[in-house]
C-alpha cells in the first residue's frame, strides 16, 4: 500500500477532456514534460550558422574591453523639487473600457510609467485592476502605435500633419453633412464637449456605436420602471445571487467590486454564514465556475428559465412554460430550489442577467429583484444618460449616408470597419463619403486605413480625462507622460473641431467646475485621490407590470445549433489585440492562448462529427466563417460560442497586419454577427475536414506515466475543495485529506526564528480565476512573451500559473481555479541541484534566483515538484534591441533585471518590494509594518484571495490565514516545507440539489503516526 | 625505409616543451586570476569629465557637504549627480566668465543636461541603495575614498562582489557614528572594530548575504 493515504470520498480531478478520454494524442504527449519538437524549425540559425556565429562572437569577445562600457550620466538640468530620481511616484488616474471607468494609480520612474494598479479610494477597484488596465502599459509603449497624421487615398499612405487635418477639418466638418460616430464614454467632459460640438453645428448628426454595449440592461429597465436607470448590485449584502447569462465577476463594469463583494460570503470560518451562487449560462465562464449551482442552457432558453422560476416562486401572474428543457428532471429540481431559495432569502437576493440578454428579461428580472425586496439592499438603481450604442446606431449612420445627409464623417476611437454587424459594410459606407472621413485613433487599423484620414490618439495614460464609474462615481484621469506621438484625446479633438483648440487639462478643469465644485481645493482633492464619491445612492423606482412573455417549443426545445456572440477575456471586442500580455493570457476556462474559437459542448460536438482543433465553416444569415472548434465541457448543447475580436487584419505586428505578411489570429466572429443577431443566431456548422492548432496551456508539464498517475493520485489533494456541510463537520477537513508518515529529512533544519519569514497564502474559495495576478505579475517582473508556437512547445513563461480542473460530468462538472507559482520551499529540491549557485536560500526563507550567475542546465525544473520555473530557451527580449522598438525599453521595471537566453526564471515573491519595503521603513527609522510590502499578485487580487507577509510576526495577516482551519499544504508527503500555503474552497451546493456525502475520516485511523498536511 | 625521423638538434625543444606545458597555465591563471580581476582592471579608473570640477576645492577646500550636491543620497537608492541649477546656485556670482564653466552655463541656459562620465559603475543586474548603507553608519570614504582629497575623481576600490560580501560579512570596521559619515576626515578615537561592535548593536545592522540582497 501507498504510504499516501487519500480520503475515499474525493471527486476526480481532471484538466482537459482530452486527459479525461485519454486520447492517443494526450498519451504521446505524456514523457515530453518539455514538449519535444523540432529545434530547426525555431530556429533560423541552423547548426552551421551557430558555429559561425560563435566563433565571431570569441573574437569580438577578445576585441571588447574588460571593463564596463563607458557610461555617461546625464542629470536633469534643473530638476524639480521633490523629484528623488531612480524613486518611483504614483498617481491617481483612471481607464475606461466600452463607456465605464475604473480608478487607478499610475507608478511611475523618473517620469516614465511602468506599472497600473488600483486605485484603493475607488470601491470600483479597491486596489485591484481587470487585466486590460493592467495591459494599458504595453499599450501605451507599443511600437506599433500610430506616429502621426496620415492621409489616405486610393489604399496610399502619406504621411500629414495636424495642421493639415485641422485645415481640413474646419472646411468638412461643419454645419448640415457632418456627423461624429464616437464610441461610448461616461466621461462628463466628453458629454460636455459632444454638446458643445452639437451647439455649434445644430444640423450635425452624433451616432455613438460600441459592438460590446449594454444598451439592453437600460431598456429593459425603462420597460420595468419607465425610467432611465442601470441596476448598480451589492454582491456583499447578498446571501443568494442568480446570475443568468452573465459573466458577473469579470466582464461586467463593476466586476471587481461584485467579485469582492461575492468574497465576503465565501470564508465560512468568520461566521457571517456562506452565500449561494446560482449560475444559468450557455458557455462555461468563470462566474459559472464560482457557482455553487449551475444549469447550462442556450442563451435563448434564459428568459422562459425566468419565466418558469418566477411562476415557481408565484409572486405573479406567470404561467409557467412547458415542455422541452423545462420538462427535463435537472431542470425542474433546480428551479424549484432555486425558488425555494430566493423566497427563503427575500431582501437579500438578488438576480443580475447578463448584456446579451433581450430587453424583455432584463425587465422581468428586474421586477424580479423588486419583489425580492432586493432594492436598497443588494441591488440599487442609478441614472443613466440615455445614449444607444447598439448596431441600430450604425443603421442610421448609413441610412443618413445613403439619403445624402451625411456628407463628412470623423470617427472618435472605435473600429467600426472590423466591428460593425457584418450586414452593415461599414467599409462600403466610407467608400460612399469618397475620403471625407477621418479616425481617431491609437492604431492605423482597418478603420484608419478605409477613411481619408488618420489622426493619432492620446494614449489615456497621455492626456489629462475624467469619467464615470458603474456607480456613478467620478474619476479623473491624470496623465502619467506627455504624449509620445503628439496624439490628442478625443476631448481635445472636439475642443478643435469647434474651434476653440483647448487643452484636455484645461477642459476637464473647466467641467470639474461646473458640475462638481468651484472650489480648488476639491479639484487638488479629486486630481489626488483620483476619485469623487456619486453624490446620491440610487434612485427609487416603481414597478411598471408588464404582460407575460410567450415561448414558442422551438425555443425550449432548443432546435438547430445557435451560436452566441461575446466579448472576450483578452482582446475584448478586438481593441486589445495587438497586445501580447493579453494575448497570451490563457483564458480562464479554456486555457487557450492567441486564438478564440467556436466552443462547442462535448455532445454537440460528437454529434457533428467535430473534437478540438477541427475546422468547421459556420453559416449564420448568409454569411459564412471558416472557424476551429473548441470543445468545452459544461458548455449548453446544441449551443456554441465564438468570442469576438480576433481575425484582426491591420491590429499590428503582434495581432495581424496583412500588408506586413503578418496573419491574422484566430476567427472573426464580426463576419458573422449581423445586426438581428447580436447576441446570438442560429447557425449551422459543417466540418471542413481540416484541423487547426490552438495553443492550450492545460495539459503543460504532464511529467511521464508514472508521474501522470502519480498525479493522478493527487490531484483531488492538490486543489482541495469540500462542502459547507463537510466544513461544519470537520472545519480542518482540507488538512485530513491526505495522511503520511511523519516526515523525517536527511538535512539540518534550518530555523527562520529570527528576523522576518515571508510567507503566502491563496484562498481558492475566493480565487475566481481572473487572470489578474498572472498579468500584474508579467507587468511587475518584466516577463517576456514568447508567441503561439513557443506556448504550444510548453514554453510560456508567466511565472504565475492559473490552473484551472475539473470534476464530475463532462456535460455539466464543476471546476475549480488555483494559481501557482513558486511556493518558496523551505527544502526546496531544485536549490540541490543547481551546479552553480544559482539558486539559494536566503535568510528570510526565499528561494533566490541570482539570473546572472544561472548557466541554464535546467536541473531545477526538473526537479520543481510544482513546475513553476521557467527558462528562457530564446532571447525572448531581443525585440527590446530592434530598432523602433526604443519605446519599450521605457516599459521595464528598473527594479527587476531583464533576463536574457538560457536563464531560468521564476517567482520571487518580487524580492523588489520585499527590500523596498524594508529599506523604506529603516530610512523612516520604524519597524516594517504588515501590509508594508504587497507583491504584485497580492495587489492586483479582487477579491484579496492573495495574502503575503511575515510569519514571525504573530499579528500578520497571513499568520491568521495559516491557522485558519481551511489552511493546507501542498504535496506535505514530500517535506518541501513550502511557504505558500492554499485554502481549500468551500461550495454551498442547495440542500435539495446536493449528492449524498459520506463521513470522511475512514483513513484516520490506518496509521498511528500521522502527520496532517 | 623512408621514415621520417625528427634530427638531433631538435631535442633542445623537448625540456622547452616541457617548461611550457607547466608554465603556460600557470601564467595564463595568473593572468587571468590577476590581470582581469576588479582590483587591477578598475582600481585607479580617473576618467576625464567634460566639466574639470574638482572635489578637492569644493569639498575639501570649501568644506561643502557631499548632500549640498548628492541630496537625495540619504533617503533613495542613487546619491544623484546634481542637476546644473545647483551649479549655478554659485556661479551666477562666481567665476561667471571662468571658460571651466562655459558647459555649465550652456547647459543652464539651454536645459540640455552635461553628460558626465560615470565613475563608480556596478552591473546593471547589482542593486545597491546608498540610502541603507548611510543609514548603517557606513561613511561615503568606506567606498569612495578621499574624495575631498581627488582633483580628478577616481575609484579607488575594487566594488567587485568579493569586495562587497568582505563588508557584509565583517561591518564593523567601517561602522562609524551617523554623525561622522559624511566627515570624510574623521578617524576613530578606539579600535574600530570595537567602535562598530558596539554601533552595530545600536543601530541593528544587520548587513544580508542574500542573493536578492542584491540580484534581483
Amino acid at each position: 500500500m501507498s504510504s499516501l493515504n487519500r480520503s475515499e470520498n474525493m471527486q476526480k480531478h481532471w484538466r482537459s477532456l482530452a486527459e479525461l478520454e485519454a486520447t492517443p494524442e494526450f498519451l504521446e504527449k505524456l514523457g515530453a514534460e518539455f514538449e519535444a519538437g523540432d529545434e530547426e524549425a525555431w530556429t533560423t540559425s541552423s547548426r552551421r550558422r551557430f558555429l559561425q556565429l560563435m566563433g565571431a562572437s570569441v573574437a569580438l569577445a577578445g576585441a571588447t574591453s574588460c571593463t564596463w562600457k563607458k557610461e555617461n550620466i546625464a542629470p536633469l538640468a534643473d530638476r524639480p523639487e521633490g523629484w528623488v530620481p531612480g524613486t518611483s511616484k504614483t498617481y491617481a488616474s483612471s481607464f475606461e473600457l466600452g463607456g465605464y471607468g475604473q480608478g487607478l494609480n499610475i507608478t511611475s520612474y523618473d517620469g516614465r510609467p511602468v506599472k497600473v494598479e488600483g486605485n484603493k479610494l475607488d470601491p470600483n477597484s479597491n486596489g485591484a485592476t481587470s487585466t486590460w488596465a493592467q495591459a494599458a502599459m504595453l499599450e501605451l509603449y507599443d511600437p506599433d502605435r500610430s506616429r502621426g497624421v496620415a492621409q489616405f487615398e486610393n489604399g496610399n499612405e502619406t504621411e500629414s500633419d495636424w495642421a493639415a487635418f485641422d485645415a481640413w477639418a474646419s472646411a468638412n466638418l461643419k454645419g448640415a453633412g457632418a456627423a461624429i460616430l464616437s464610441e461610448a464614454s461616461a466621461s462628463p467632459s466628453f458629454m460636455r464637449m459632444k454638446a458643445a460640438w452639437l451647439a455649434a453645428n445644430p444640423n450635425a448628426k452624433w451616432f455613438t456605436y460600441e459592438p460590446v454595449n449594454r444598451d439592453n440592461e437600460r431598456m429593459g429597465c425603462e420597460l420595468a420602471f419607465k425610467m432611465p436607470v442601470r441596476p448598480d448590485y451589492n454582491t456583499g449584502a447578498a446571501k443568494v445571487i442568480l446570475a443568468l447569462d452573465d459573466d458577473l465577476f469579470h466582464m461586467h463594469p463593476a466586476a471587481l467590486r461584485n467579485a469582492r463583494g461575492f468574497a465576503k460570503g465565501r470564508r465560512p470560518e468568520d461566521g457571517h454564514g456562506m452565500n449561494r451562487l446560482w449560475s444559468v449560462e450557455s458557455t462555461f465562464s468563470p462566474t459559472g465556475g464560482q457557482a455553487d449551482q449551475r444549469l447550462p442552457i442556450r442563451a435563448s432558453q434564459i428568459g422562459a428559465f425566468l419565466a418558469a422560476l418566477e411562476a415557481e416562486m408565484g409572486l405573479s401572474q406567470v404561467a409557467a412554460p412547458k415542455g422541452g428543457f423545462l420538462g427535463e428532471k435537472k431542470s425542474q429540481a433546480f428551479i424549484k430550489a432555486l425558488a425555494k431559495d430566493l423566497l427563503a432569502n427575500k431582501g437579500a437576493a438578488m438576480i443580475s442577467v447578463g448584456p446579451d440578454q433581450p430587453a424583455g428579461v432584463h425587465a422581468r428580472a428586474q421586477l424580479l429583484n423588486v419583489a425580492l425586496g432586493a432594492v436598497g439592499h443588494t441591488v440599487e438603481y442609478r441614472p443613466v444618460e440615455l445614449v444607444y450604442s447598439g448596431a441600430g446606431e450604425i443603421a442610421s449612420l448609413a441610412k443618413a449616408v445613403k439619403s445624402g445627409a451625411v456628407k463628412s464623417l470623423m470617427i472618435l476611437g472605435g473600429n467600426p470597419v472590423y466591428n460593425a454587424p457584418a450586414d452593415a459594410d461599414f467599409a462600403g459606407l466610407l467608400a460612399e463619403l469618397k475620403g471625407n472621413t477621418a479616425h481617431l485613433s491609437l492604431y492605423r487599423d482597418e478603420t484608419s486605413l478605409s477613411c481619408g484620414w488618420h489622426v493619432p490618439r492620446a494614449h489615456f495614460l497621455e492626456a489629462w480625462a475624467d469619467t464615470r464609474g458603474w456607480d456613478g462615481s467620478m474619476t479623473v484621469a491624470q496623465p502619467a507622460i506627455h504624449p509620445l506621438w503628439g496624439g490628442r484625446s478625443s476631448i481635445e479633438l472636439l475642443s478643435s473641431l469647434i474651434g476653440e483648440a483647448k487643452m484636455a487639462f484645461t477642459l476637464v478643469r473647466e467641467t470639474f467646475s461646473e458640475s462638481v465644485s468651484r472650489s480648488d481645493s476639491a479639484w487638488r482633492k479629486a486630481v489626488h485621490d483620483g476619485f469623487v464619491a456619486p453624490k446620491a445612492k440610487g434612485v427609487p423606482v416603481t414597478a411598471v407590470p408588464l404582460a407575460a412573455p410567450q415561448f414558442d417549443a422551438a425555443t425550449l426545445q432548443g432546435e438547430g445549433l445557435e451560436i452566441a456572440f461575446r466579448a472576450d477575456a483578452s482582446v475584448w471586442d478586438g481593441r486589445f489585440a495587438n497586445s501580447g500580455w493579453l494575448q497570451e493570457l490563457p483564458d480562464s476556462m479554456t486555457k487557450m492562448t492567441w486564438d478564440n474559437a467556436l466552443m462547442l459542448a462535448p455532445k454537440t460536438a460528437e454529434a457533428e462529427g467535430v473534437t478540438t482543433g477541427s475546422m468547421v465553416t459556420i453559416t449564420t444569415a448568409g454569411k459564412t466563417l471558416d472557424a476551429a472548434v473548441y470543445v468545452l465541457p459544461g458548455h449548453a448543447q446544441n449551443a456554441a460560442t465564438l468570442t469576438l475580436g480576433y481575425g484582426r487584419t491591420a491590429a499590428g505586428h503582434v495581432g495581424g497586419l496583412l500588408d506586413a505578411d503578418i496573419r491574422d489570429l484566430g476567427f472573426n466572429a464580426s463576419a458573422i454577427r449581423s445586426s438581428k443577431g447580436m447576441s446570438w443566431s442560429s447557425a449551422t456548422i459543417l466540418a471542413t475536414g481540416a484541423t487547426y492548432e490552438l495553443a492550450q496551456t492545460q495539459e503543460h508539464h504532464l511529467i511521464d506515466q508514472t508521474g501522470m498517475q502519480g498525479r493522478e493520485q493527487r490531484l483531488p489533494a492538490i486543489a482541495r475543495e469540500g462542502s459547507l456541510t463537510e466544513f461544519n463537520d470537520h472545519p480542518d477537513f482540507a488538512s485530513h485529506r491526505v495522511h503520511h508518515p511523519a516526515n523525517v529529512s536527511l538535512f539540518d533544519k534550518r530555523l527562520y526564528d529570527t528576523g522576518h519569514k515571508w510567507g503566502m497564502t491563496i484562498d481558492l474559495a475566493t480565487c475566481n480565476g481572473c487572470n489578474g495576478c498572472t498579468i500584474a505579475c508579467q507587468s511587475e517582473n518584466n516577463i517576456p512573451v514568447v508567441g503561439k508556437e513557443q506556448v504550444i512547445a510548453g514554453r510560456e513563461m508567466h511565472w504565475i500559473r492559473m490552473d484551472r480542473y475539473y470534476s464530475g460530468d463532462a456535460d455539466d462538472p464543476q471546476a475549480i481555479t488555483m494559481p501557482v507559482s513558486c511556493t518558496q520551499c523551505e527544502m526546496a529540491p531544485c536549490e540541490e541541484v543547481c551546479p552553480a549557485g544559482a539558486t539559494t536560500h536566503s535568510s528570510e526563507g526565499l528561494n533566490d534566483m541570482a539570473y546572472n550567475r544561472c548557466i541554464g542546465t535546467r536541473y531545477c525544473a526538473n526537479n520543481c515538484p510544482v513546475k513553476v520555473r521557467r527558462f528562457n530557451f530564446f532571447d525572448n527580449t531581443e525585440a527590446l534591441s530592434k530598432p523602433g522598438n526604443e519605446t519599450l525599453h521605457l516599459m521595464q521595471n528598473p527594479e527587476v533585471t531583464v533576463r536574457s537566453r538560457g536563464v531560468m526564471e521564476k517567482c520571487t515573491y518580487c524580492v523588489q518590494r520585499i527590500h523596498t519595503g524594508k529599506h523604506d521603513a529603516r530610512n523612516e527609522g520604524r519597524e516594517l509594518r504588515d501590509g508594508d510590502i504587497v507583491p504584485a499578485c497580492a495587489q492586483v487580487c479582487p477579491t484579496d484571495a492573495i495574502v503575503f507577509g511575515d510569519l514571525n510576526d504573530p499579528e500578520s495577516e497571513v499568520n491568521k490565514m495559516y491557522s485558519n482551519p481551511r489552511n493546507y499544504e501542498l504535496l506535505s508527503e514530500l517535506n518541501l516545507q513550502m511557504r505558500t500555503h492554499y485554502l481549500a474552497r468551500i461550495r454551498n451546493p442547495h440542500p435539495d440539489l446536493a449528492v449524498a456525502e459520506t463521513a470522511d475520516h475512514n483513513a484516520h485511523a490506518a496509521t498511528p503516526e500521522v502527520h496532517h498536511g | 625505409m623512408s621514415v621520417f625521423h625528427f634530427p638531433r638538434w631538435s631535442n633542445i625543444f623537448r625540456p622547452i616543451l616541457g617548461i611550457t606545458s607547466i608554465a603556460a597555465p600557470v601564467y595564463l591563471t595568473g593572468l587571468f586570476a590577476f590581470g582581469a580581476s576588479p582590483e587591477n582592471l578598475n582600481v585607479g579608473y580617473k576618467p576625464v569629465q567634460p566639466v574639470p570640477f574638482s572635489h578637492a576645492l569644493h569639498a575639501g577646500e570649501l568644506g561643502m557637504d557631499c548632500r549640498y550636491c548628492h541630496n537625495t543620497v540619504q533617503e533613495a537608492n542613487h546619491a544623484a549627480i546634481p542637476p546644473t541649477a545647483t551649479c549655478m546656485n554659485c556661479h551666477t556670482q562666481l567665476h561667471k566668465e571662468s571658460d571651466a564653466l562655459a558647459l555649465v552655463r550652456e547647459s543652464a541656459a539651454t536645459g540640455k543636461p552635461i553628460q558626465w562620465v560615470r565613475v563608480h559603475d556596478l552591473p546593471d543586474y547589482v542593486r545597491f541603495d546608498h540610502s541603507a548603507h548611510l543609514h548603517a553608519g557606513i561613511s561615503c570614504v568606506s567606498c569612495h575614498g578621499r574624495v575631498d582629497q581627488m582633483e580628478v575623481v577616481e575609484q579607488v576600490e575594487p566594488l567587485s562582489m568579493g569586495w562587497c560580501l568582505d563588508c557584509h560579512r565583517n561591518p564593523e570596521p567601517n561602522i562609524r557614528p551617523k554623525s561622522e559619515v559624511f566627515n570624510l576626515a574623521w578617524q576613530a578615537d578606539e579600535a574600530p572594530h570595537i567602535l562598530g561592535a558596539k554601533l552595530r548593536k545600536e543601530y541593528g545592522v544587520n548587513p544580508q548575504e542574500d542573493c536578492s540582497t542584491c540580484h534581483r
